[in-house]
């Protein structure tokens, strides 16, 4: 082969300067993705089960209308349903024994993907946005692109995984110790407990999720996180709320 | 992904992060020449590594991730084409003029554009990846066979377009 078409072809291809890879971002939506097809498949086998069970039981069609289910909202599926929307979010983060001694307030755009995350106190930032993938940070004067992870809040947690409803049910779960509580006033509650091995030390999580019955939808996640053995343990509070109102992210 | 425990998920995040930040740069400009435009050569990459990033247990395991990865890059362009074919509506005009009209080589960069999808990704996969004829049929879920005729019929149609390289005798015959 002449090496002219080939040479042409990579001026071609070299000519403009490359994005950033946005190495966050895809791992939120690939993972976004698997907890979508899993609650895909879930639901559908539970609509199927449930289907054959009452046509068996009952000796009629499919199709008649069935008794309100008493069947808690499912976690993974509320998590999904949560992910589909624009939310804003509250957290709270602190010694688990006293008052927060982080605030921070946050937005979710499902349509653009972008997100910001406002300090309201202790964090060690003003604003954080991510925009078209790309993370800026401001500590209250001008912005700056970043090529850190986004959304560290002040305390070394990763507050991205706060950001998103679905990511951190899916972390907080991830070792199926989920137990269903109960309902009262058309909420679910769910209690978890699970281990973190990422770092040096284990941290061991427990703590509720609270699911909306009637929109499915998360409301809030609340745990406590501590090294196996230690006294000091942290207390994060994250509401998620405004589901589905327009959340607006400019430019930095 | 389902029944993955903690561990397995933090080394597998760990591993496709390598794994993207070491092959973004070649494969965004693969993208590049496949979809012809900066901006839809960066969603078609971020779309196929987000579909990557479900599969990687196993394709990391057991396959080869470049080999999958370039598979899923040819066959997401060629979705898109079939979906929206060469119209681009924007609702907006843009404000400002994208990178790719610095192009070095506008003529190469408008005669690609000009092939079919089908001879485009052979053109490219062949003389800017470098990839044997047998390789560019397993991208492309195809025959040898015809990978040797759109290659042959692609080649044509460049000297046609690119009077100047035929001049020179620069692309084979």
């Amino acid at each position: 082969m002449t090496s002219d078409l080939s040479t042409r072809l990579r001026a071609l291809a070299e000519a403009d300067a490359e994005p950033v890879p946005p190495i966050d971002e895809l791992i939120l939506r690939g993972r976004r993705r698997v907890l979508t097809k899993r609650a895909t498949t879930t639901g559908v086998a539970l609509t199927v089960a449930l289907a054959t069970a009452l046509a068996v039981a009952q000796g009629v069609g499919i199709g008649r209308p069935t008794p309100a289910a008493a069947h808690p909202v499912s976690l993974a599926i509320a998590a999904q349903i949560s992910d589909q929307l624009s939310y804003q979010l509250t957290l709270r983060s602190g010694p688990a024994d006293a008052a927060p001694t982080i605030t921070l307030d946050g937005g979710y755009d499902a349509i653009t993907g972008n997100a910001f995350l406002r300090d309201g106190g202790g964090g060690n930032f003003a604003e954080q946005r991510i925009f078209d993938g790309i993370c800026w940070v401001s500590h209250g004067g001008q912005w700056d692109r970043t090529t850190s992870p986004c959304f560290q809040s002040g305390n070394g947690t990763n507050a991205l995984h706060y950001l998103d409803p679905a990511r951190l049910v899916d972390e907080l779960t991830s070792d199926g110790k989920t137990t269903y509580v109960g309902r009262s006033n058309g909420v679910d509650t769910w209690r978890f407990v699970t281990v973190d091995r990422h770092n040096l030390s284990t941290l061991t999580y427990g703590g509720t999720a609270t699911v909306e019955v009637a929109t499915r939808r998360i409301l809030s996640v609340e745990f406590t996180n501590a090294v196996p053995g230690n006294a000091v343990s942290t207390m994060v509070t994250v509401s998620y709320h405004d589901y589905g109102a327009p959340v607006v992210v400019t430019a930095p | 992904m389902a029944g993955m425990t903690t561990d397995d998920r933090s080394r597998h995040d760990r591993e496709y992060a390598n794994f993207v930040a070491a092959v973004w740069v070649p494969y965004f400009r693969l993208a590049r020449l496949l979809t012809g435009d900066w901006h839809l050569a960066e969603e078609l990459l971020q779309d196929s590594l987000v579909r990557l990033y479900t599969h990687w247990p196993r394709v990391s395991s057991a396959g080869d991730p470049h080999a999958y990865l370039r598979r899923m890059l040819v066959n997401g362009n060629v979705s898109r084409w079939r979906r929206h074919g060469r119209e681009r509506l924007v609702d907006v005009v843009p404000d400002r003029f994208g990178p790719d009209t610095g192009s070095p080589d506008p003529e190469l960069r408008e005669a690609l554009l000009a092939l079919p999808w089908h001879q485009r990704a052979v053109v490219v996969l062949r003389h800017y990846e470098d990839l044997s004829e047998k390789a560019v049929a397993e991208a492309l879920d195809c025959s040898v066979g015809t990978v040797k005729s759109q290659h042959a019929r692609a080649l044509t149609r460049l000297r046609q377009l690119l009077p100047a390289s035929k001049a020179e005798g620069a692309f084979p015959r």
